[in-house]
């Protein structure tokens, strides 16, 4: 009887186990979601713009040679000073006097957690409308920062017009008084890597979200940033055909590949 | 059989007896002298007692795998065999000793501070050969249970019954050696043996080589009048490689092969050395108020030297891109204290009443750094965003309790008692830019245990038991002047166990555990981060059956579903805690029997197997880990002095994950900032044969 009962306890108390994994819930705080990934510009009429200098720039080519993209729950710096808190509170006599509150360090990024990437390289053509990228990973969670990056070398269906760049761009700049500039304007991820940590772009915002589902991620590129401060007015007029190419340490390329690095010129947002 | 028969005695009461040596019967045997120690009231219906039979049963490589006996234990090894195992224990995972108070031969196991993890217990040092007993209390019931006793306590009680010298020589595949030298004088109780282990093993894949040597050494001696002396000295070194995680896509994509390691670079070594004196003199269990002393006390004073050093990356090149992640860790321990009690029958309610005093004391002395190393060349790459740690530590606890039994009806009884601890921790800095800063913190703890125990009838007894406990906190995470925050917890547990002679025994309980805060491992840091508070609810059941003198079968199943209940640290209130395994089931089986006579002495035999099996791990993101079914077995032949045996590991060969983990990291194959699933890998089949000699 012992004996008997000893050899069925391994049997008896398995039977329990289907039993007892039924009552479970599997629930451990979040969950993975797939992220869709497109990018577009930021707004349609962004083919021209004007830059700081006054230059009226019309693009007629972009192509962008896409890295990884990944998203994190730290505030991004634009965000940080947005909400830094206002110098003085009136119910005290320094803020009544408008002392303010030294901070060390303002607007400091902390990238926090990463929540979401999307690790496949592309090459899009930015003026053909929105494409689509390969889908990201991510957890739940709420996403405030990015990090976008170009890729290097280039791949997809645009990487023979890239030529080997990162991003390549053809158009032209007019200023009152001024020849029309063609241009050519193009950076090579080394180029951004003297200006950014690695060519990342990190800090971008990310329109704040709290993600518990699958969905799509947006990147908008605004492309005015990119020639903010470009100076045409050294550059040879060019032609539609034989546009003149930003040459190397000049100001325009200096000032493009300083535009390329600049925050406000990503933006993430995400849909269901 | 795993329980021992709960009797109307206090703990350790001994008396010495004449018995004949029945586990190898000789034609002529000689006397031997056997101490029978009364065991200690059990403290809740899952209490647990394993003996050297039920120990031997199945095969063991060190004594770590000796917790695989242990209901509800499932033990896992993610950093080369010298580092200490990973230790899940009733619903929590006690990483490598956070939850589990540890005691081996009179001395704590548990490191205090331990720059790798709070609690760290080693477990490498033991020789599983001379481990006679091992005490398993679930839960916070008994007022002798302190710090880490959160999950509960394990008591390794050190002894040796096989008389004479004994040789033992092992090879294995993966190029595993190992010898063993032990000897137990014929004419001295258990308690007296030597033993010498020797290990090493090339591993079952890269960077898996490890080395140990091993001696203890115990000395009992009866002084008369119930007066007994013990001496116990250890000392272990063991060097180890480990081959670090993998990640799972990396695996499956084939990117890796799963015997494969990123970083060869990893492992560590370890040293203990350990002294332990007691005396004491035992009440007279059976007839408080006869001849025998009314009453008895002990004094065990110890001394405990560790090191650990440690090199490991978990990460690869996520924080250093270009260096890597390696992270060197050293801890250097000096550990003193000691334990004394005073117990004695007192006729309060009953004449079998007893109480107890006691009082503990610990102090340890540390020295710990931990440095962030290149890849490269080795050089320490520590900076200002990513700094290193070195401090000294000094910690002192201080512990004095209460027990009281009392007999309040012929069939009930009441056990418990209290318990005051007081914590103080002093830390400086000596490295970095805090260095020179001094830090301290004091902190008190009183806990609160009880058992009820009804008899209902002969061997069999409804219990409920209800205590609270404690975990201390690293000392560097303490602020200057900060009254040390301690993980609080308590615990209540409701069952039932049954003894019948020792031939069939079983016992049930649910319990509940509810602590103030916990740790969990974080993948964003990759290290165990504070969490809010957590339960635990669950059912242990175990069922064992010695009909025969040579059978023996036992069979544990313990659930448990851990849960937030609070809010915080990105967990909801009633998420699972990532984890903690929700199922661990033990079976195991051996049958000895004698095959016949040679010559002049009989052939014996052993063949036992045990079944583990590890269910629903549920990992962060609503993932669940994989489970884990393994069968060891063991063979066994001996003929008078000789004896033969055959171990084989994972018999089924499965193809499991000993540890899952999910952080970030990037490595050579796939990179990813998102939280991914990164393994240990169990190990394959492996087999050690042994020839032993008996002289």
């Amino acid at each position: 009887m012992a004996a008997t009962a000893g050899a069925i306890g391994p049997f008896a108390l398995a039977l329990l186990v289907p039993a007892l994994q039924a009552c479970a819930n599997d629930g451990t705080g979040g969950k993975r979601v797939v992220l869709h990934t497109r990018l577009e510009l930021a707004s349609e009429d962004l083919a021209s713009f004007d830059n700081a200098l006054g230059w009226h720039v019309t693009l007629g080519r972009a192509f962008v040679a896409t890295g990884t993209f990944a998203y994190f729950d730290g505030v991004p710096p634009l965000m940080v000073l947005r909400t830094a808190p206002p110098p003085g509170n009136v119910f005290t006599v320094s803020g009544w006097l408008g002392v303010g509150v030294a901070r060390a360090h303002p607007g400091h990024y902390t990238a926090g957690n990463a929540l979401g990437e999307m690790t496949q390289p592309f090459s899009v053509d930015l003026l053909d409308g929105t494409a689509m990228l390969a889908d990201g990973d991510g957890v739940t969670g709420t996403y405030r920062s990015a990090r976008f990056s170009f890729g290097s070398p280039p791949v997809g269906p645009f990487a023979k017009e890239l030529d080997g760049h990162a991003v390549l761009v053809e158009g032209s700049a007019e200023l009152d008084g001024a020849a029309t500039r063609h241009f050519r304007a193009f950076a090579d991820t080394e180029e951004l890597a003297k200006i950014q940590p690695e060519g990342n772009i990190d800090g971008c915002q990310f329109d704040e979200v709290a993600i518990a589902d699958d969905g799509t991620v947006t990147v908008h590129i605004d492309p005015s940033f990119w020639f903010y401060l470009v100076d045409f007015k050294e550059l040879e007029p060019g032609s539609e055909h034989e546009p003149t190419e930003l040459e190397p340490g000049s100001q325009p390329r200096l000032a493009f590949a300083q535009g390329l690095a600049q925050l406000a010129a990503y933006q993430f947002s995400y849909s269901k | 059989m795993r329980f021992a028969p709960p009797r109307p005695v206090a703990r350790l009461a001994a008396c010495a007896l004449l018995a004949h040596g029945a586990a190898h019967a000789e034609p002529e045997p000689e006397p031997q002298t056997v101490v029978v120690r009364a065991r200690a009231q059990p403290a809740s219906a899952s209490d647990t007692v394993l003996d050297r039979r039920a120990l031997e049963a199945t095969p063991h490589r060190n004594g770590s795998e000796l917790l695989r006996e242990v209901p509800g234990v499932f033990v896992t090894q993610h950093g080369g065999e010298g580092k200490a195992q990973q230790l899940f224990f009733r619903g929590f995972d006690a990483e490598h000793g956070q939850d589990l108070e540890i005691w081996a031969g009179g001395a704590p196991v548990n490191e205090v501070s331990n720059i790798h993890g709070q609690g760290y217990a080693d477990l490498y040092f033991l020789i599983p050969e001379v481990v006679e007993e091992i005490h398993s209390q679930p839960g916070t019931y008994d007022p002798r249970q302190g710090d880490f006793a959160v999950a509960g306590s394990l008591d390794f009680r050190l002894g040796m019954s096989e008389p004479g010298m004994t040789l033992a020589a092992s090879a294995g595949n993966f190029g595993t050696r190992r010898y063993l030298l032990a000897y137990h004088p014929k004419d001295a109780d258990s308690q007296t043996f030597g033993a010498f282990e020797l290990y090493s093993t090339d591993g079952f894949g890269p960077s898996r080589a490890a080395q140990r040597a091993s001696a203890i050494g115990q000395l009992a001696h009866d002084f008369g009048g119930g007066v007994r002396g013990r001496v116990l000295a250890t000392a272990y070194s063991g060097h180890f490689d480990a081959p670090g995680v993998l990640r799972l896509d990396d695996i499956e994509a084939g990117r890796v092969d799963r015997f494969d390691t990123y970083d060869s670079k990893q492992g560590g070594s370890s040293s203990r050395s350990s002294l332990v004196l007691e005396l004491a003199r035992e009440r007279d269990p059976e007839n408080p108020n006869g001849a025998g002393a009314p009453d008895g006390w002990s004094i065990a004073p110890y001394l405990v030297l560790r090191s650990l050093h440690l090199r490991s990356n978990f990460t690869g090149y996520l924080v250093h891109p270009t260096t890597g992640d390696s992270i060197q860790q050293m801890n250097e321990a000096t550990t003193v204290g000691a334990r004394a009690a005073y117990h004695r029958t007192l006729a309060l309610v009953s004449s079998h009443d007893t109480l107890e005093v006691g009082i503990m004391l610990r102090s340890d002395w540390i020295r710990q750094n931990q440095h962030w190393l290149s890849l490269l060349d080795d050089s320490i790459t520590d900076s200002a965003a990513h700094p290193g740690v070195a401090a000294t530590i000094r910690a002192t606890d201080a512990t004095g309790y209460f027990s009281a039994a009392l007999q309040l009806l012929r069939r009930l009884s009441l056990r418990g008692g209290l318990r005051g601890d007081g914590l103080f921790d002093q830390t400086e800095d000596t490295g970095g830019g805090a260095s020179g800063q001094v830090r301290s913190a004091q902190g008190a703890q009183l806990s609160k245990r009880a058992t009820l125990d009804w008899a209902a009838f002969h061997g069999f007894h409804a219990l409920a038991s209800y205590g609270d406990g404690f975990r201390s906190p690293q000392a560097r995470s303490l602020a200057d002047g900060e009254t040390t925050p301690f993980t609080r917890v308590a615990s209540i547990e409701a069952g039932v166990r049954y003894a019948d002679r020792q031939r069939v025994s079983a016992s049930a309980a649910v319990y509940h555990t509810r602590l103030s805060d916990d740790l969990v491992f974080d993948q964003g840091t990759a290290r165990n981060e504070l969490v809010p508070s957590t339960a635990r609810t669950g059912f242990a059941a175990t069922l064992a059956a010695r009909p025969t003198p040579w059978l023996l079968s036992s069979t544990s199943l313990t659930t448990a579903r851990a849960v937030f209940t609070a809010s915080g640290a990105g967990y909801t209130e009633g998420d699972l805690l990532p984890y903690v395994p929700e199922l661990v089931v033990q079976a195991d089986v051996a049958v000895t029997p004698e095959l016949g006579r040679l010559g002049a002495h009989p052939v014996t035999s052993k063949l036992g197997a045990v079944l583990t099996y590890l269910g629903r791990r549920p990992l962060p993101y609503a993932e669940m880990g994989h489970d884990v079914l393994t069968v060891d077995t063991t063979l066994a032949l001996r003929w008078g002095p000789v004896a033969a045996r055959l171990d084989v590991y994972n018999l089924l060969d499965a193809e499991y994950y000993d540890g899952e983990f999910v952080y970030a990291s990037s490595w050579n194959g796939a990179s990813s900032l998102v939280p991914s699933r990164h393994v240990t890998v169990g190990a394959p089949r492996s087999w050690l044969f042994t020839l032993g000699l008996f002289i």
